[in-house]
């Protein structure tokens, strides 16, 4: 997927302009900036929520954003911070919502989609879960549902909005852990806003830093340590990356 | 697991089963309730041709049953209608009454009712004009302002209740007191009295369009109980569904208050129970909200033609039993709070 000079936001508010990366299938890139740097403004750019000014979205040379809502759906999964249910629906219900791009205008899911959805939530171990309320599952369990129903629409990128905000520190950890795990699994595309550079370090392959409007990238599998070091203090100021057997911490001044 | 989700499915089809027997029971029953005295033997004479009282062939085809046919109907399609307002703006005590549905197709009744003599047809077309052209009103607004969201809708909805009301307070200062006055007065309460064969054709093909297409959109429907952004992003046209939606529960609400007049409470309250019974919003659940909104209104129906030697109007009735539901709500809420 190749974000090409992509410009717009919210005109007398906040406005980005020729924003230009790539996102390759595979590989988790981590978006990272401070608050309101403008992280969910360009997800929600990508994925067709928020018009853009100018500029493309290419997935094989195909403008996504010219796309219908329907077709895009096909390619992008999108999964917001947090799913606003409003009423008593069921883990399942929930997981079926990811096969509404392949519905027809009247269609609803069949029995074929009820077993692709068990299929899963038993991946995930979450099968058990299937009838409760989706609404009394803690922040962690919600969020794993909504990935499973990303994965559910099978789009072949898969955006993530600050997927962790409502966690807690050891549920944060174990969503990375999965969301690192489909990635390798389903070969998918992942691009995850954040705001821990050191989630990012730990369990993402790129980075996307923004500051002021300007990205710039990070392969973390070719760079050395003291250009990441560099490059995040820009942002975060001094900060020193510790290894720690197979894990980084990050020490800030 | 397949099992399992039939297990699930079958609680929801249970209910509505039951449901669905209360009403065939409460619909026979209705029809022996009225002025004049049919008994069963006397139906079942007229059903197989065989009665020799034309009167009682009158009363019974003309009026009794297309009666009970309408009340059923109102109840189903009033309560169906309400359970998806309630999902598309995410709020339980959403109603027809939010967007200005209700109020617009007032305003067509009462200018009938002064400027058109009000005869029982123009009255019902006035009130489903009315209807239609506050939701597009409503749509209309909702475009200028460039903003699809919900508080737009209940915003336009608020504006166009607010000029509704003006104009009516308008349409009655002009009325004829002795006449016209009460004509809008007893319209705005609502009553099976006047409900003939002839009507319940009329509205027939109108309300049959709103729930068809609402069975059809039943899963976008589902999708739009999510934000704007998920149901976006799950490839639906939220914009252009959500018009299409409203417009056929709008459509199915006009055809029923354009004969009945308003009736307060059916499309709130049934989805409300629906919901906390079955504990899941899909159209299972708007199915056994429209059931319990037939149940609703028959009773009411049936207690309004027998309480009183006169027939009260129905929306006494069902807002006598909506209200204090509504109470035991806020009660319920705020307990749940204090714990």
């Amino acid at each position: 997927m190749r974000v090409h000079q992509l410009s717009g936001g919210y005109p007398g508010v906040f406005f980005l302009k020729d924003i230009n990366f790539t996102v390759n299938e595979g590989k988790v890139y981590a978006l990272l900036g401070l608050n309101g740097s403008g992280k969910t403004t360009i997800i929600k750019m990508i994925c067709g929520l928020l018009k853009v000014k100018s500029g493309n979205v290419f997935i094989d040379n195909t403008d996504i954003l010219t796309l219908k809502e329907k077709e895009r759906a096909k390619l992008i999964s999108y999964v917001p911070q947090q799913c606003n249910i409003v009423y008593d629906t069921s883990v399942i219900d929930v997981v079926l919502m990811g096969v509404t791009p392949y519905l027809k205008t009247f269609q609803t899911p069949n029995k074929d989609h009820v077993v692709q959805a068990y299929y899963y939530l038993k991946k995930f171990g979450l099968d058990h879960l299937a009838h409760t309320n989706y609404q009394i599952l803690s922040g962690g369990l919600k969020q794993m549902v909504i990935i499973i129903r990303a994965l559910l629409q099978d789009g072949r990128y898969l955006i993530l909005d600050e997927p962790d905000s409502s966690l807690d520190l050891i549920n944060k950890n174990r969503l990375m852990v999965k969301i690192r795990a489909i990635t390798n699994l389903y070969n998918k595309g992942c691009l995850i806003s954040m705001h821990n550079p050191e989630y990012a370090l730990n369990y993402c392959d790129n980075i996307i830093l923004l500051r002021d409007g300007k990205i710039s990238e990070i392969d973390l599998g070719k760079e050395r340590i003291a250009f990441v070091e560099k490059k995040l203090s820009e942002i975060y100021g001094d900060l020193k990356i510790i290894r720690y057997g197979h894990k980084y911490l990050l020490c800030y001044k | 697991m397949m099992m399992s989700f039939r297990k699930n499915s079958l609680k929801a089809n249970l209910f509505i089963g039951i449901s669905s027997f209360v009403v065939i029971g409460l619909f026979s029953a209705s029809i022996f309730i009225g002025k004049y005295q049919l008994t069963a033997e006397e139906i079942l004479k007229i059903i197989s041709h065989t009665s020799g009282d034309p009167m009682a062939v009158n009363v019974f085809y003309k009026l009794r049953l297309p009666r009970s046919i309408m009340v059923v109907l109102s109840g189903i399609g009033l309560a169906m209608a309400g359970s998806v307002f309630q999902t598309l703006f995410k709020n339980p005590l959403a109603s027809p009454d939010i967007i200005g549905v209700t109020s617009g197709a007032s305003v067509g009744a009462a200018f009938c009712i002064v400027f058109l003599a009000g005869n029982v047809f123009t009255i019902a077309f006035g009130a489903f004009l009315g209807g239609i052209i506050a939701i597009s009103f409503v749509i209309g607004l909702v475009r200028l302002s460039n903003s699809n969201d919900i508080q737009t809708y209940v915003l336009s909805g608020i504006v166009i209740n607010a000029i509704s009301n003006g104009v009516i307070m308008a349409l009655k200062y002009f009325s004829d007191p002795e006449n016209e006055l009460g004509t809008i007065e007893f319209w705005t309460m609502g009553s099976f009295g006047s409900i003939t064969a002839e009507k319940l054709v009329m509205i027939l093909p109108f309300f049959l369009i709103g729930i068809i297409g609402i069975f059809l959109m039943r899963w976008t429907i589902n999708i739009l109980s999510l934000s704007d952004d998920e149901g976006k992003a799950l490839g639906i046209n939220v914009e252009r569904s959500r018009y299409l939606i409203l417009l056929l529960a709008t459509l199915t609400v006009a055809s029923i208050v354009s004969v009945t007049g308003l009736i307060s409470f059916v499309a709130l309250i049934p989805p409300h129970i629906a919901r906390t019974i079955l504990r899941r919003n899909d159209f299972r659940t708007t199915v056994f909200s429209g059931l319990l909104g037939a149940i609703l209104i028959t009773v009411s129906d049936c207690l309004a033609r027998s309480l009183l030697y006169s027939e009260l109007p129905i929306s006494i009735i069902t807002s006598f039993i909506g209200a204090p539901y509504l109470a035991f709500l806020v009660w319920k809420k705020g307990l749940s709070q204090v714990k």
